[in-house]
């Protein structure tokens, strides 16, 4: 790759060091569980062993009497929340479902759902503690599959759960939350036109984000209020969670983010935060949280498992006349599957006529699903890209010139309405065709595959601002948690505007008391959202310093412009001042009229798609079934990569994470409904030694709204690994394979069936 | 006057209809009116949507003005990991 992406900035598009790198490497870095206070005591769950049971009584006695206990608590100690849908910041949730999922009410609903907590001066009198409770369960049917969990007689995990749409009063209870629907066109009238109609079923398993730092926590409650030190994707978000489940007011609540070691989606909802809160409350101590990874993957969000079926139909030349999608998705205990992102995303790289696609969220007796980088889409994406690339196939087409010739481009409009503006598929689909990977020769064994995806992105409210100093240092505090180098991507874009040095830009994550909300770090938004936010403030910081120098030169503000970091008159009619840098305005600032800042509070909207494809080359091992990836190549429009270094690690990373869901990756329950991989060593991700190095083509096709032209990065590159994967052990076998994950016991038993 | 279209699951709450045209400021307003036409639907905008006019999706965004907008389509809002 180029060491800049773009000439025209001095920083902007550069590899500057990340502000927090030097801590990370070192070991200086806070994650969630290094923070130590005085009287600090441990909290630990109590977890559930059944997947469906209902709580018949639960004693607590014995665990608050044992020496070093210090609070016990239980759903009693938490409001009894009504069932309805309401706001949280910009999100619509229900937070009947976050209090019942953070502590069980009346049932258990998943293997490791909590039933009760204590704090006590050590670890292992917490354990103790734990072994001392006793809870009388009634163990009820469970159901694990999501098409099981629909059918007549299914077990149901809410009794008063109604499909969207139906009338309570006549309909029976149901575990299908919702079943929403999209149609674009005729798709009968498209079928019919087609010369060839492939219709094939996929099924894909729950995934864990995988994160390398579980979920951890230090509560800290007074007689004022309480401050909480998190692991989390958002700390605004987890303040509203945590004052709405434990019923406080909001500015009682002052949440600082930890570093965060990987988050993926994962931590963008409250699991131990409130509990650690209410435990801190009733000990008057500080409580800290920290999950194994044993409690990391029973009881925080996977990804949907899914089954999804595609239907779609093609003419001899290539053109898609019509195609069609039904999705049923895991929810996990509790409703929420991300069945309409995947309804909006999963033809939406292509330009077509006639579209309809639905899905079911479905609830069954595992852990509540989280989000999981471009939520919901790589399900759809692998049954979307497998037949693309079996049409291809019987077509006798190029499998890129298949896609290029259904491209999305400006112009096309979506199944959910949704209008693009610039867009860089046909850019990407181009470099892949002209990428030397794509005509390499294959040896023995060896098989190429290649698939796109496609993701929208998310806006929304952001804050910053930009203090300058006397010295004409700045300091940017803005509100997203830094999970893959934003910190760096702000103080480019801030530098660049404000025309100094990006080591003078000394960017800080704000706590919920020192900055204005800002949503999440998820969807792809925060260098697109927050970066705005930044700008902004840099720009309205300019503002002030352009009035002092009109001032101090005794013009108008009209008459001052700012250009490469100073302050300059603007036109020779202004008079002959000598250019002012910041660090002259700021030094200047206790006398003209106190200190130089800029704030901007914004709800950023305009975000633009961002659309790649993945080439891959894998050798199968045909004794063992082992897949080795030999080559890996991610093509993606990246909009303007501010910090090229940290868009590429984004690519990378998603497509390793996709590399571990289309070979290996599996939740494994056993027939009572309890997870049996829990750990690492069992739930089996990538490691450095299983992929090559994954290298990493970028397009840039800037988006309009944004004043660098940002997109977002993160999510798309996770959407076209599982089918790429999977078409390239196809190639090498000339098998099909529809069942993720394509695992070496698979690969055997497909081989020896095609054997005969 | 914007031409308001409903996709998918939004038409169960329309009886059926594919769209409606209303005439309102901005987004808030033209919700209201949304609402009392359709009295099913109000609780579905509450739940979840952005909208897109003219194309370009707007989330959290009642005051946004849709004075000049010619199509304006219920999207659902989009998460994120």
């Amino acid at each position: 790759m180029p060491d800049d992406m773009n000439t025209d900035y001095k920083w902007v598009g550069k590899r500057n060091p990340r502000p927090d790198g030097a801590d990370k490497v070192t070991g200086r870095a806070k994650y969630g569980a290094d923070l130590y206070l005085p009287g600090m005591l441990t909290g630990k769950f109590l977890r559930s062993p059944h997947a469906h049971a209902r709580i018949k009584s639960i004693d607590t006695s014995a665990a608050k009497a044992l020496a070093g206990v210090k609070a016990v608590v239980t759903s009693d100690d938490f409001p009894d929340i009504p069932k309805h849908p309401g706001p949280h910041g910009p999100m619509i949730s229900d937070f009947r479902d976050f209090s019942w999922n953070m502590m069980a009410f009346d049932k258990v609903l998943y293997d490791g759902h909590p039933v009760a907590a204590v704090a006590a001066t050590s670890e292992a009198i917490a354990r103790q503690a734990l072994k001392l409770i006793k809870v009388d369960y009634e163990v009820l049917p469970h159901v694990i599959d999501p098409v099981e969990a629909m059918q007549p007689g299914a077990p149901i995990l809410h009794e008063d759960q109604y499909t969207v749409g139906e009338d309570e009063k006549t309909a029976k209870p149901s575990n299908v939350f919702r079943i929403p629907r999209a149609e674009k066109g005729d798709v009968e009238e498209g079928f019919a036109a087609a010369d060839l109609v492939i219709e094939r079923e996929f099924t894909t398993k729950a995934v864990h984000q995988g994160y390398i730092e579980p979920h951890a926590c230090v509560a800290n409650a007074s007689d004022d209020g309480v401050e909480l030190f998190c692991s989390t994707q958002g700390h605004f978000v987890f303040r509203n969670a945590c004052a709405k489940l434990l019923g406080m007011e909001i500015s009682r609540i002052r949440v600082t983010a930890s570093e965060i070691g990987g988050g993926f989606g994962g931590k963008n909802n409250v699991y131990g935060e409130p509990v650690a809160i209410r435990l801190s409350q009733l000990a008057r101590r500080p409580v800290r949280i920290v999950m194994s990874r044993d409690e990391v993957f029973r009881a925080t969000g996977p990804t949907s498992g899914a089954h999804v079926r595609v239907k779609i139909g093609a003419m001899k030349d290539g053109t898609i006349t019509a195609a069609e999608g039904e999705m049923t998705y895991q929810a996990g205990a509790f409703k929420g599957a991300s069945v309409g992102a995947a309804m909006n995303c999963m033809f939406s790289p292509y330009d077509l006529e006639n579209v309809k696609v639905w899905g079911y969220d479905v609830c069954v007796n595992r852990p509540k699903v989280a989000a999981y980088r471009a939520p919901g889409v790589p399900m759809a994406a692998f049954g979307v890209e497998g037949v693309i690339n079996e049409l291809a196939d019987e077509l006798g087409i190029d499998k890129a010139e298949m896609r290029l010739k259904n491209a999305a481009k400006e112009g096309t409009q979506n199944v959910m309405g949704l209008k693009y503006g610039p867009i860089g598929f046909i850019d990407v689909l181009e470099a892949v065709k002209s990428h030397p990977h794509y005509n390499t020769p294959l040896g023995e064994n060896q098989g190429r595959g290649l698939a796109a995806g496609y993701w929208l992105h998310a806006g929304g409210m952001s804050c910053a601002s930009v203090n300058v100093s006397d010295d004409g240092t700045v300091t940017l505090i803005e509100g997203n948690p830094d999970i893959g180098g934003s910190r760096a991507s702000m103080a480019a874009m801030v530098a660049e505007e404000l025309g100094i040095d990006y080591d003078k830009v000394r960017p800080i994550i704000g706590d919920t008391s020192s900055v204005g909300f800002t949503f999440l770090t998820a969807g792809s938004r925060v260098t697109f959202a927050t970066g705005m936010a930044c700008v902004l403030a840099a720009r309205n910081a300019i503002k002030v310093a352009c009035d002092r120098a009109a001032q101090i030169w005794g013009v108008s503000e009209d008459e001052v412009v700012w250009e490469d970091g100073h302050a300059r008159p603007a036109g020779a009619n202004v008079g002959d001042h000598e250019p002012m840098s910041l660090a002259e305005i700021a030094a200047q600032a206790p006398m003209t009229g106190g200190p130089i800042a800029g704030h901007a509070e914004i709800n950023a909207t305009g975000q633009g798609p961002a659309t790649g494809a993945h080439l891959v080359d894998v050798e199968v091992d045909k004794q063992t079934g082992h897949v080795k990836v030999l080559r890996y190549t991610v093509f993606q429009d990246v909009g303007c990569a501010i910090s090229p270094d940290y868009v590429e690690g984004q690519l990378q990373g998603g497509a390793v994470q996709g590399i571990g869901w289309a070979l290996n990756e599996e939740y494994i329950y056993d027939d009572k409904g309890r997870l049996e991989n829990p750990g690492f060593l069992d739930y089996r991700v990538p490691v450095a030694s299983d992929v090559p190095m994954i290298d990493v083509c970028m397009i840039e096709v800037p988006n309009p709204n944004h004043p660098y032209g940002v997109r977002g990065v993160g999510e798309t590159p996770i959407v076209p690994p599982q089918a790429a994967v999977t078409n390239a052990v196809e190639s090498a076998l000339e098998l099909r394979f529809r069942d993720l994950p394509v695992s070496p016991p698979k690969i055997k038993k497909a081989i020896k069936e095609a054997e005969g | 006057m914007a031409r308001v279209v409903f996709m998918g699951e939004v038409r169960q709450y329309t009886g059926d209809d594919a769209s409606v045209e209303i005439e309102a400021p901005n987004v808030l307003q033209l919700f209201k009116k949304l609402g009392a036409l359709y009295p099913n639907l109000a609780p579905v905008l509450e739940t979840g949507f952005a909208v897109a006019i003219d194309g370009e999706v707007m989330e959290d965004a009642l005051l946004q003005r849709i004075d000049d907008a010619k199509e304006i389509v219920l999207v659902p809002k989009m998460e994120g990991g």
